[in-house]
């Protein structure tokens, strides 16, 4: 088991970022996960490069889309354009067609290119006039969305939503933090200082390790109470789904491998679900206006306090 | 009488319920040794941390159960009672010092 990756990628990120190390922990552990994440923040506060140079150190493919209203879902996946010397049409690739894909302001892009993005995150293929082509392995979307837009976006429905192992929102950086920042980027910061610290035959490797990190019986009852109670919880009119609860348990072992174990304890789960579930669950209205909850991860919060977990 | 480790961290896992109980329903191992490191209580943390490690890999991990009676599970128990218990003989409050 190595448990020097974390190191390893987190002292590559923060070449070029600062202050952004929990963040790029939990890109790592839903990489290892296999699953995609939506970064949440106001501009400028390092989303686009911190999501840059992470793709840059694990050592995968690298695309990124800009997104706005006007785009197609052609301009993602491809399509066929006639080769005029072989007299037939082909398939051409669209940027889609990577391992770590950058999807940039998420939120600008009309529903029909958000849905076909939806087919490549959940199937790792994406179907162009019937035709079904697989992306490379490993894939992962790091998307970026900023919440203070209103006009020109189209926002995330639930089923998109539910289909991002992690939602992380990027807080403004502190004053010390802010400071280090200005004056790292007096001289040029680039990406291109980070260098890969993992190969293919590693990085295979680990996939191999992440998946044998045991679950045991006890704690897979503990992860359907916490669902339970969410579905339960008079506060929320959507509770978690059978999905979240996968993807929250496959975020825990990837976190779990990278604290050098090969089993998950509750300390886990509990770490990596205020990231997995709030994006997830939806606030009962009353329960809004009558000011009883303010945000989902109020209420996620509240339900691991209240379930006992397996000790 | 404690004879094995998993009996060591039952009596831990209820004492703690018992004596610290602004701690919630749903603490873990991690929640409440962090909890309380902040009391004055005098225990080698390390070997705390390394017989959990050792528990945890038997409670969640399947691997064998750690030899010995966990004393260090048992020896945290009779202190968080004795500082707990002393607090409240002399009337003072059980919060982290």
């Amino acid at each position: 088991m190595d448990i020097g990756i974390k190191e390893r990628v987190l002292a590559q990120v923060s070449k070029v970022v600062v202050g952004r190390e929990n963040e790029a922990e939990l890109l790592l552990v839903s990489f290892l996960a296999g699953g995609h994440v939506l970064l949440e923040g106001v501009p400028g506060i390092s989303k686009t490069i911190l999501a840059k140079s992470f793709a840059r150190c694990v050592g995968l493919g690298f695309k990124r889309i800009q997104f706005t209203p006007d785009m197609l879902p052609m301009d993602m996946v491809g399509g066929f354009v006639f080769n005029v010397k072989d007299r037939e049409f082909e398939f051409r690739q669209g940027p889609v067609f990577t391992n770590l894909l950058l999807a940039d302001e998420i939120n600008r892009a009309p529903p029909k290119v958000q849905s076909a993005l939806l087919e490549a995150m959940q199937e790792a293929q994406v179907t162009v006039e019937g035709i079904t082509q697989k992306l490379p392995f490993p894939f992962m979307v790091i998307a970026t969305q900023n919440p203070q837009e209103f006009q020109g976006v189209y926002p995330l429905p639930e089923n998109q939503l539910d289909r991002f192992l992690m939602k992380v929102t990027l807080p403004y950086p502190d004053q010390n933090t802010e400071s280090l920042i200005i004056r790292r980027n007096l001289s040029e910061m680039n990406t291109d200082d980070v260098q890969e610290v993992l190969n293919a035959k590693e990085l295979a490797e680990i996939l191999r390790e992440v998946e044998q990190v045991k679950v045991s019986e006890e704690l897979v009852s503990y992860l359907s109470t916490i669902a339970e109670e969410s579905r339960r919880d008079r506060r929320l009119s959507l509770g978690a789904s059978p999905r979240a609860m996968v993807h929250l348990i496959h975020s825990a072992r990837a976190n779990a491998y990278l604290s050098g174990r090969d089993f998950v304890t509750p300390e886990d789960i509990k770490k990596v679900s205020s990231f997995v579930l709030p994006h997830r669950l939806r606030l009962d209205q009353s329960s809004v206006l009558t000011g009883a909850v303010t945000d989902t991860s109020q209420v996620v919060q509240d339900i691991f306090t209240k379930v006992r977990p397996p000790r | 009488m404690v004879r094995d480790v998993r009996e060591a961290y039952q009596v831990l896992d209820r004492t703690i319920e018992r004596f610290v109980p602004d701690l919630p329903p749903g603490f873990t191992w991690g929640d409440a040794l962090e909890r309380l490191k902040g009391y004055e209580i005098k225990v080698d943390w390390r070997r705390m941390e390394s017989s959990l490690a050792g528990y945890e890999a038997f409670r969640y991990g399947g691997q064998d159960m750690p030899p010995g009676g966990g004393e260090e599970a048992v020896s945290l128990s009779t202190q968080i009672r004795r500082r707990i218990v002393g607090y409240r003989n002399k009337g003072k409050s059980t919060g982290p010092s």
